[in-house]
């Protein structure tokens, strides 16, 4: 049986963080809704501490009774906590810098203080009945044993996850296999790989971290995000079954709606060259979109004329 | 790896000839993706009949290589079109027909004494043994390239690497390697062949062409940037390949990786407070590298931080309980119209509720709108 990997979905966090990215609450919910429909397990769906506009909208995601998790992102903060808390989120990731660059530039602060203000914010998240994912922002400057410092205190707070993420996408797939082959072995938590796309190798990347054990990745429709934006849903999910014989239980079918969905939400077109989305990029025809079906039924088109 | 390996066999100019752009466009669109470091031009023979000009009288015809099927004919056809250089695409069935369905158009051009390259466009479909027992038929035609193709994107990054890494080992010639984009993995593929050490790899500004292709700027970037390699990268890349894609009828991407004009915006307020302190917490890479610039902009996840650079900026002063107000405007603005707050929209913003505030006239009788 092939390999299974959970697929979290940020287009509504991270991906909107992109500079002229902005959702309106109904917007949010429709993709809410059509990621569900599409079988994306995990949504993480926004920043309550963005403010009460950005609060109302979560609570109509929340309410829409999906099948996927939702789940908040959250600064290592008590207030972002109850900013959650107080939309009703029951699942929240609690980001932290985790390389010498990032907490002595952007905190100011030491590892010893980060790590405690994380582990307080954890057990207030805690304390107040939620289950917490961890982040380790930045993990990609930092060294495996940073990681796994932070790994094992969120392993020892009881979290689902911790994220490793590549900030600034500066990692290229071999890196990624080296380090997830070193870290698996010593990590005592499931790993997701949150990639970035600046050289263009987020989706390389997101594939190799699963080979070496990842258990889920972060992507966006599109590959929408900050810079150059994320790996992209699509392209994880057709590339996933079709090279590498990883299952996520998504329909391919239903992230082409999903891109039409966000692109017009973002308010940005397609690129004609777009993998999976682009008009001259597209898979065959309606029948073979289907990403359960075989390998060889997701083929490319081998459009001869290209004009 | 250091040092420019490899060769950059461009596929965009390809697209211009196959849409007929003008001489003097194909000439410039040429120049300039010379100047991003193309090295090689791959033009299809049956889309350049509709040019009059044979080859030669082009700036770029010491840089070009005509694309053919596997038939002598076309070598002819090609010889008297002027080109010095053959690309032979071909799609194996077997291995062992190779020779039978090979032998006359290699002899063909080897009697013309035409420089001969290769492309087997599904050669990812092989075993690397199989096309290892091709290799004695390309020493016997003084074949210069031989071009792993993965036409229908089987490969990953890791896979390409074993792939050529295997065949570099007894190569007769040099192996060449032409990713397609099907999936999203051609420049990691492109990357890949670059690490495994193949003397060219087929690229095209921002991946265009026929099922993708693996985008010049960013092997060129990952290369020098992750992989180490010495690679010169032209200071007006990004609006060069930009102009380029123009040319061709596309729009970039404001998101495009290296190249999108969006990519060293930000806004959100995390992102922003970390660039004021270091660039390199929230940027992989200098804009000036590629000559685009870092801009804050202003919009719906804008924190306060960010508009107190703004300011900042202008000189202007920005008092929080004001500051406070003006972002709740913005986040309104910013989801009603689906883009960035503009700058002079802005300040239209501040001033008015600056006036308003003096005036003490009330929001309800003010009427507030950007």
């Amino acid at each position: 049986m092939n390999k299974q990997i959970d697929v979290i979905d940020t287009t509504l966090r991270d991906g909107e963080q992109a500079p002229g990215i902005a959702f309106t609450a109904s917007e949010k919910l429709a993709i809410a809704k059509a990621l569900d429909k599409a079988g994306v397990p995990w949504i993480e769906a926004g920043t309550p501490a963005m403010g009460a506009e950005e609060q109302q909208a979560l609570r109509r995601i929340l309410g829409a009774g999906l099948k996927a998790r939702i789940f908040s992102w959250n600064r290592a903060s008590s207030k972002d906590i109850a900013a959650s808390v107080a939309c009703g989120f029951t699942t929240v990731h609690i980001s932290i810098p985790v390389s010498d660059l990032h907490l002595r530039y952007k905190l100011g602060k030491d590892r010893t203080w980060a790590l405690k203000e994380l582990a307080d914010t954890a057990q207030t998240a805690i304390d107040l009945g939620c289950e917490v994912s961890i982040g380790a922002e930045d993990a990609s400057r930092a060294t495996p044993e940073q990681f796994l410092e932070l790994a094992q205190l969120a392993a020892d707070l009881g979290a689902l996850r911790i994220r490793y993420a590549d900030t600034v996408g500066c990692l290229d797939p071999f890196d990624v296999h080296d380090i997830f082959t070193h870290i698996m072995p010593r990590t005592p938590l499931p790993v997701e790989f949150h990639g970035h796309n600046d050289f263009g190798m987020a989706l390389a990347n997101s594939l190799a971290a699963c080979s070496a054990g990842a258990s889920s990745v972060s992507v966006t429709v599109g590959g929408i995000g900050e810079r150059a934006g994320n790996a992209a849903l699509e392209e994880f999910v057709a590339a996933a079954h079709s090279v590498c014989q990883i299952e996520t239980g998504i329909s391919l079918a239903a992230c082409e709606g999903l891109g039409e969905l966000t692109a017009r939400a973002s308010n940005r077109p397609i690129f004609p060259y777009k993998p999976i989305l682009g008009s001259r990029n597209k898979l065959q025809d309606a029948h073979q979109k289907n990403s359960r079906l075989d390998a060889l039924a997701i083929q490319p088109v081998l459009d001869r004329m290209m004009i | 790896m250091n040092g420019k390996a490899q060769i950059w066999a461009d596929q965009t100019l390809n697209t211009g000839v196959l849409q007929g752009l003008p001489r003097d466009t194909l000439s410039e669109t040429a120049r300039l993706l010379s100047k991003a470091g193309a090295d090689l031009f791959d033009l299809q023979l049956t889309a350049w009949h509709r040019y009059p000009d044979k080859v030669s009288e082009f700036a770029f015809a010491g840089q070009v290589r005509c694309i053919i099927d596997a038939s002598a004919q076309q070598v002819e056809s090609a010889w008297q079109a002027g080109f010095g250089s053959l690309l032979l695409t071909y799609t194996f069935q077997h291995w062992r027909s190779m020779e039978q369905d090979l032998a006359d158009v290699l002899s063909a051009g080897r009697d013309k004494g035409l420089s001969l390259s290769l492309h087997v466009v599904n050669a990812s479909e092989a075993e690397a043994p199989a096309i290892k027992a091709f290799f004695p038929i390309l020493q016997r035609y003084s074949v210069k390239t031989l071009i792993i193709g993965d036409r229908d994107s089987r490969l990953d990054p890791l896979q390409t690497f074993e792939l050529l890494d295997n065949l570099r080992v007894d190569a007769p010639c040099l192996l060449g390697f032409h990713a397609h984009n099907s999936y999203g993995l051609a420049t990691a593929n492109a990357y890949a062949a670059m690490r495994a050490g193949a003397a060219e790899v087929a690229v095209a500004a921002a991946g265009i062409g026929c099922c993708g292709h693996a985008a010049l700027e960013e092997v060129l970037l990952a290369g020098r940037c992750i992989g180490g390699q010495e690679l010169a990268i032209s200071g007006t890349l990004a609006a060069d390949l930009a102009t380029v894609l123009a040319y061709l009828g596309y729009d970039t991407p404001a998101n495009k990786a290296v190249i999108g004009q969006a990519i060293f915006s930000h806004e959100s307020g995390i992102h922003v407070n970390g660039i004021g302190k270091d660039h390199r917490l929230y940027e992989a890479f200098a804009p000036e590298l590629v000559g685009l610039s870092r801009r804050v902009v202003i919009g719906k996840h804008s924190g306060t931080t960010s508009l107190k650079a703004k300011f900042d900026e202008w000189g202007l002063p920005l008092e929080a309980r004001v500051a406070k107000q003006l972002l709740a405007k913005i986040r309104r603005l910013a989801v009603a119209k689906k883009n960035i707050v503009e700058d002079m929209q802005l300040k239209r913003l501040y001033y008015r509720m600056i006036r308003r505030s003096h005036m003490r006239i009330s929001p309800a009788k003010g009427g507030l709108r950007a």
